[in-house]
């Protein structure tokens, strides 16, 4: 219901298949606190469709996030990008 | 056997050095046979053919995708040539070339896939290809046997050559070589030997490949001596052995394990300048794994040079290898892939040889071996994980569930979601036995399933076949802890709209908390069912405390906490709840269902409900609201199924228990103070009152709270003396205190029931307040219903005066609520006037805008423009231009303006709020206002801007609700002649419907179960790009702007992103375009429009109009006609049909002798096979240019026994034209068709009547209707209002109207 600010909320690309909610939020929780990680799912198949949301409590942990030039996570190179729209 | 042996072969090899000669250009066709590489160039060939012959179709960019892989792997997937297949059989346009190449691609360019199945696959494809009469010539039938070759497949060469006899194809050069191929692959000597002397008959060269056959033939059957013996005997005839040849009888030592024959043959070559390259090494590997030489096939690796393209061969090899069951050597082989330098290993490395052990099916014990043994050579560092994806995409449930406890076993992690492909593959197999065994392991496992896995994937299959509370008791079983399997259950119901049935989970099991996860299925629920009595019990369920006898004293505060908590998320829930049901009286239900179970909700909602409910807000509502806010609400204990109730204690239980102490000598004091509470809740005043006297008796003090308490109490009741009693003795002992502004409120509200009017203004302007702090939502809405039961007297001037004062003397401040009875006292008197002026004073005041919605009603009915006007501007000044339109809009459409709703919607510039009218929509529904929907339809019709979908189910939901079935088909019908597109909902809850009205469903119903729904809704990555109505509006402006080019490739853009602009704006587009004989572009569109979407659009229609604009309609009736002499089918017919100019196009040729006789002539083709339209469309144009003769010509030959006859068009042109002579035309015409209904007849008739009667030529009108009755017409034939209207200008006229139908 109370969304929050749109700033706070990243697009997280080439995720491994190995990877689901917790471990996105364990990964993300070193910028800071996380309000919700969501990786998506097809729930037609069950598997994971390599992307995922994750929304940090403050925008600045947000920008942290954006702003380091690599994110690694369980092999893979992933792709960060701030939420717009 | 030898084949060298039969000397006539020399013979031919003699002849064969001289024509090689003349033909020393090698033919690309040949090279293909031996060397798949060679494709390559082959296929740009292809591509550049038929992309330079100008036909843009939709196969090409699949085409090239496989180009390129070929380009790039050497190879290409199953999947793409699926995916071609599947195109292929979805559209009729393939070409000849484009059909050639796919043929080429289900060879060895397919190395995952067995050679069966590509043998399977190409006949598939060819079987498709000769259904839909693609043109096939010799090239493609040398291309299916290169296939069938490189497959190795078992076939009759000389049933081959029959077929192409029977198909009148002549085989030619290539033919013959493949087919000695063949032969010699079989070890068939005399086949060879006959092909060969065939192809000395005709001449035909014999060429490397036919040598190659032969050297292949001798070394594969092992006779490489004879091999060898061909090589040098044509070397010494001038013949050239190539790489290839050298190759090939290296293949053939390698299969008989000489490894020394391999070398030597090596070293021929290479002694001859002729390298041989990596490939033929990894073939001559190739040849030592099938002869089971595999420990030698390290001797050959030094030859070879691993130049560019090596890894990629070496997979296509490992590939075959594994398929064969060579492991081993695929090790080997793998092993010498160089390490790319400077890059580090990607978690894929590998992957495609553990992919390829998954896919020729090996048992899990045996993969898992593989993939181990992998790991440990540092093959493939990831095999198990890869394995382990790769078993989960392909639904290998057993071999997953293997590879887990090998995870495991290396001690990684199982994660929750590894489990859930393997639950949708059970859920889709309708396996229960075998879902619930892997809720089982995954417990066993450790990996107790969550609320995600039991929600999403477990119990949505579950609770199709049994009772929830069955469900909970298999999910119990398998350890899943029973309150998760209740609220999950309770959740599923939800989604699935079972209000009542979770409402009976949530009391059995009480599953508490978890706000966040219920608020939206319960909300959703409570739209689609309006059952406010589960609602209520399922949020009581959710908010109550845990069942603790006895509360300790210091967790108090805690649950004090907890309380606010609660009744924050409460409030949320039920704010949302009251937007849904949006009725007032549905509202009124919730509170009070609400306040009965105790369920408080904080003030913010409250107020929040209030804004919202506005001008809907009743008393009974705002007492409820304060009621609900109030901190005095304690929760009622959840009744549960199993447990009796136990309210909290009644005044009489109170009173037992005081007497109980009493006896006992304890203290009583808390006891009479709670017992007094008691009294004032129950609202027991004679109780209150003996009471009072008996405490006044004993020791018993009262504070000053409780005091106060009875002051509000007493006020209530309208003791006012009683109450001011109470405050004189607060006074008494406590000077300096001060009631607070409620109970101010509260005698002053009573002052005002008992008429005493100006005691209340003087008592509130006495105890004026020193600010305006909020005191909250319950505050508010007192002094709401104190305003309000004045307005409700009509007493304009003590609203206006008690507004005032309150404002001014701080207690409150002003708002749309507070200023409501202000506006409605007036409209309650019917003096709109006054209603305006204090409406303006309010604006003006207090920036607020009461009322506005019935006030412009109130305008509109009226129709007072200016005042309207000048309300809307009041109003914009505080809310804003586009707020204020969307009002007006609503407004004109309750009031049933339409044409003035719709001419805002039209404003330039206006964007419309798709929220607001939703809501609206929703609101109306609820209201069962189809009318006000009605008026919304009809007002937004045909502004493509604007997403009606929802007004159409809204509406046809009011009337199923209604039972007006034939409203709701009628609906559906409406959908298609405005070419909007129904959604699925629309056609799931319409089928619905007349299914259950014992009615035929004329259409296909969306095959959809809520679940699935669901699924789209949650997993609809949140759309970053432009939008479907955003593209739209964007191709739609550029069209205006004239760039129609333009607006077209941003079409074509959001095809490519799956985003399909609206078809009325696509339709205008091509309308455009084709005005601007820009073929071209219309052709660009052509492959991405579905077949369904090409008809709605009238695309074909479109291209044929632009191709005559551009003036070349007679090369276009050319390929007509010529496709039609060629025409076997109806399908094909189909086809020429759409291709068929329609009227715009044929009018502009008219003038055009020569493409008009290939109109004609094509037509009356058609119409001879009972294809009349186009005979019809041009019958038409013949008459509308006074082509008398033509016509009479055409109809008589064509149209005369016609089924049926189009003529709109003509009715409609010579309306426009003013000429009844098209419609005399007609009739004569259709009176000369003995097929034609007295209907068609009857429409014609009245449309010529019409004519007469406009014109006024009353005389002209009843001779026609003379006529009209003399042909047999009666009443109903006609159109309606025909003869009523022709009856009124006769009376107008004063004539008699003397004919009687």
């Amino acid at each position: 219901m109370a969304s929050t600010a749109r700033a706070a909320r990243l697009y997280v690309g080439n995720l491994p298949w190995t990877v689901g909610h917790r471990q996105l939020r364990e990964y993300f929780a070193q910028f800071g606190a996380i309000q919700s990680s969501r990786v998506v799912f097809d729930r037609s198949t069950g598997l994971s469709k390599g992307y995922g949301f994750i929304e940090f409590v403050s925008p600045s942990a947000a920008a942290d996030a954006i702003n380091k030039q690599v994110h690694t996570l369980e092999g893979l190179n992933l792709t960060v990008q701030a939420q717009n729209n | 056997m030898s084949l060298l042996r039969s000397t006539k072969f020399v013979r031919y090899f003699t002849g064969a050095a001289r024509t090689l000669i003349l033909n020393s250009a090698k033919t690309a066709e040949a090279n293909i046979l031996i060397n798949s590489k060679a494709l390559i160039g082959a296929n740009n060939v292809l591509i550049r053919d038929y992309s330079t012959s100008k036909k843009t179709e939709s196969l090409e960019p699949l085409l090239q995708k496989l180009d390129s892989e070929v380009r790039r792997f050497g190879r290409i997937t199953k999947k793409d040539i699926d995916e071609v297949f599947d195109e292929i059989r979805s559209k009729n346009d393939i070409t000849s070339s484009q059909s050639l190449l796919v043929i080429r691609c289900c060879g060895e360019l397919v190395p995952e896939e067995l050679p069966e199945q590509r043998t399977l696959l190409v006949q598939k494809i060819w079987n498709v290809l000769t259904e839909r009469g693609i043109p096939m010539d010799i090239s493609h039938y040398n291309a299916l046997l290169r296939v069938y070759i490189e497959n190795e497949h078992q076939f009759s060469p000389a049933k081959f050559l029959e077929e192409l006899e029977k198909k009148g194809l002549q085989p030619n050069r290539v033919t013959y070589q493949r087919l000695m191929w063949r032969y010699c692959q079989e070890g068939d000597v005399e086949g060879a030997t006959k092909v060969l002397e065939k192809m000395r008959e005709l001449n035909f060269p014999v060429s490397e490949p036919v040598l190659n056959a032969l050297v292949m033939g001798h070394a594969f059957h092992g006779d490489t001596d004879g091999a060898k013996a061909v090589l040098e005997t044509m070397a010494g005839a001038g013949l050239e052995p190539t790489n290839r040849t050298y190759t090939l009888l290296a293949c053939g030592y390698a299969k008989k394990g000489d490894i020394e024959g391999v070398k030597s043959t090596i070293e021929a070559a290479t002694q001859k300048d002729t390298l041989l390259l990596d490939k033929d090494i990894l073939d001559i590997v190739e040849y030592l794994a099938i002869g089971g030489h595999e420990d030698k096939v390290e001797q050959v690796f030094p030859y070879l040079q691993k130049a560019i393209g090596y890894n990629q061969d070496v997979c296509n090899l490992i590939l075959k290898l594994l398929n064969k069951g060579h492991e081993e050597t695929a090790k080997k082989i793998m092993k010498t892939m160089p390490k790319t330098a400077n890059v580090e290993d990607t978690p894929f490395k590998g992957a495609f040889y553990v992919k390829q052990l998954l896919k020729i099916n090996k048992t899990a014990d045996s993969i898992i071996k593989s993939c181990r043994e992998l790991k440990e050579e540092g093959l493939v560092p990831n095999a198990i994980f890869i394995a382990t994806e790769n078993a989960l995409q392909n639904g290998q449930i057993e071999l997953a569930q293997s590879l887990f406890k090998e995870l495991q076993k290396d001690g990684i992690e199982l994660r929750q979601h590894y489990y859930w492909p393997l639950l949708v593959q059970k859920g889709k197999e309708q396996d229960e036995e075998g879902l619930l065994q892997i809720l089982r392991n995954m417990s066993a496992a450790g990996v107790s399933p969550v609320g995600e896995t039991l929600r999403d994937y477990v119990i949505p299959y579950l609770i199709e076949k049994d009772t929830p509370q069955n469900v909970i008791l298999k999910l119990q079983i398998c350890n899943v802890p029973l309150i998760a399997s209740a609220r999950n259950v309770m959740v599923a119901l939800l989604e699935l709209g079972h209000t009542k049935k979770a409402a009976e989970i949530a009391l059995q099991y009480h599953p508490r908390g978890q706000y966040t996860l219920i608020a939206r299925p319960l909300l959703n629920a409570l739209s689609k069912t309006k059952d406010i009595e589960s609602f209520a019990s399922i949020l009581h369920v959710v908010s109550s405390r845990p069942q603790i006898s006895q509360v300790d004293e210091d967790t108090n505060e805690d649950l004090q906490k907890d309380d606010n908590q609660n009744n924050i998320n409460v409030g949320r829930i039920v704010n949302s709840a009251v937007r849904i049901l949006s009725k007032p009286d549905l509202c009124e239900n919730l509170l009070s269902n609400m306040y009965s179970k105790g369920l408080g909700i904080n003030t913010e909602s409250a107020e929040a409900i209030a804004q919202y409910l506005g001008e809907n807000m009743t008393t009974k509502l705002s007492e409820l609201l304060s009621q609900l806010t109030s901190s005095d609400l304690e929760l009622a204990p959840v009744q549960s199924i199993r447990r009796e109730s136990t309210g909290p204690p009644s005044a009489a239980q109170l009173e037992k228990i005081l007497k109980q102490n009493k006896n006992k000598g304890n203290n009583v004091n808390r006891i009479q103070k709670q017992l007094l509470t008691a009294y004032i809740k129950e609202n027991n005043t004679t109780k209150v009152n003996s009471f009072l006297q008996e405490l006044k008796g004993s020791d018993f003090e009262l504070t000053p709270a409780t005091l106060a308490q009875l002051y509000e109490y007493y006020s209530q009741n309208d003791e006012i003396d009683r109450a001011n009693e109470c405050k004189a003795e607060i006074l008494a002992k406590y000077p300096d205190f001060t009631l607070n502004k409620f109970k101010l409120i509260q005698m002053a509200f009573a002052l005002v029931r008992t008429n005493r009017y100006d005691e209340a203004v003087q008592f509130l302007k006495d105890n004026k307040q020193a600010d305006d702090i909020d005191t909250g939502f319950m505050y508010n809405s007192k002094v709401w219903q104190l305003l309000n039961s004045l307005a409700e007297k009509k007493d304009s001037e003590k609203v206006i005066e008690l507004t005032k004062l309150l404002i001014e003397n701080n207690y409150i401040e002003p708002s749309n609520v507070i200023l409501g009875p202000l506006i409605k006292v007036h409209l309650l008197k019917d003096d709109i006037d006054s209603a305006l002026k204090e409406f303006e004073n309010c604006c003006n005041q207090y920036r607020s805008t009461p009322w506005k919605g019935e006030l412009m009603k109130a305008l509109i009915m009226k129709e007072d423009a200016s005042k309207l006007q000048w309300l809307a501007d009041l109003s914009t000044q505080i809310h804003g231009e586009v707020n204020i339109l969307h009002d007006l809009v609503l407004a004109f459409v309750e009031c049933g303006r339409l044409r003035q709703a719709r001419r805002i919607l039209e404003t330039p510039g206006m964007q419309t709020r798709q929220r607001r009218l939703d809501d609206a929509c929703q609101r109306y529904v609820e209201e069962g206002k189809s009318e006000y929907l009605e008026g919304l339809l009809e007002a937004t019709k045909e502004l493509s801007y604007i997403d009606r979908s929802n007004i159409f189910y809204h509406l046809l939901v009011t009337y199923c609700k209604a039972n007006q079935t034939d409203k709701a088909v009628g609906l559906w019908t409406i959908l298609q002649e405005e070419g909007e597109i129904p959604s699925d909902q629309f056609l799931s809850y319409l089928s619905k419907h007349l299914k259950s009205k014992n009615r035929e469903v004329p259409f296909v119903v969306p095959n959809e179960t809520p679940t699935k729904q669901k699924t789209s809704e949650v997993t609809k990555p949140k759309q970053t790009g432009p939008t479907k109505n955003e593209l739209t509006n964007t191709i739609e402006t550029l069209v205006q702007e004239g760039k129609t080019d333009q607006a077209l490739d941003v079409a074509i853009k959001s095809f490519e992103h799956g985003i399909i602009p609206k078809s009325s704006v696509l339709k205008y587009t091509l309308k455009k375009l084709a005005e601007e004989s820009n073929v071209e572009k219309i052709q660009q569109l052509g492959k991405y429009v579905s077949d369904n979407l090409r008809r709605r659009i009238t695309y074909d229609d479109k291209l044929t109009l632009a191709i005559f604009n551009r003036g070349d309609g007679a090369n276009h009736m050319d390929s007509i006609l010529t496709s039609l002499e060629n025409a076997t089918t109806d399908e094909d017919i189909e086809n020429i049909l759409t291709k068929f100019p329609r009227s715009n196009a044929l009018a502009s040729i008219m003038e055009n002798k020569e493409v008009l006789s290939k109109c004609h002539t094509v037509a009356e083709i058609l119409a001879s096979k009972g294809h009349t339209n186009p005979a019809n469309l041009l019958w038409m144009e013949y008459v509308l240019s006074d082509k008398e003769q033509e016509a009479d010509t055409l109809w008589k030959k064509s149209l005369i026994n016609a089924n049926s006859i189009l003529f709109r068009r003509l009715l409609q042109e010579s309306h426009q034209r003013n000429e009844p002579r098209y419609i005399e035309k007609l009739i004569s015409a259709l009176q000369s068709n003995n097929q034609t209904s007295l209907g068609s007849l009857g429409n014609a008739f009245s449309r010529l009547i019409n004519m007469h009667v406009v014109n006024n030529n009353l005389q002209e009108a009843e001779n026609v209707l003379k006529r009209a009755i003399d042909c047999g017409l009666k009443k109903e034939h006609f159109n309606k209002n025909c003869i009523e209207r022709l009856q009124s200008a006769f009376t107008t006229a004063g004539k008699e109207f003397k004919f009687t139908l």
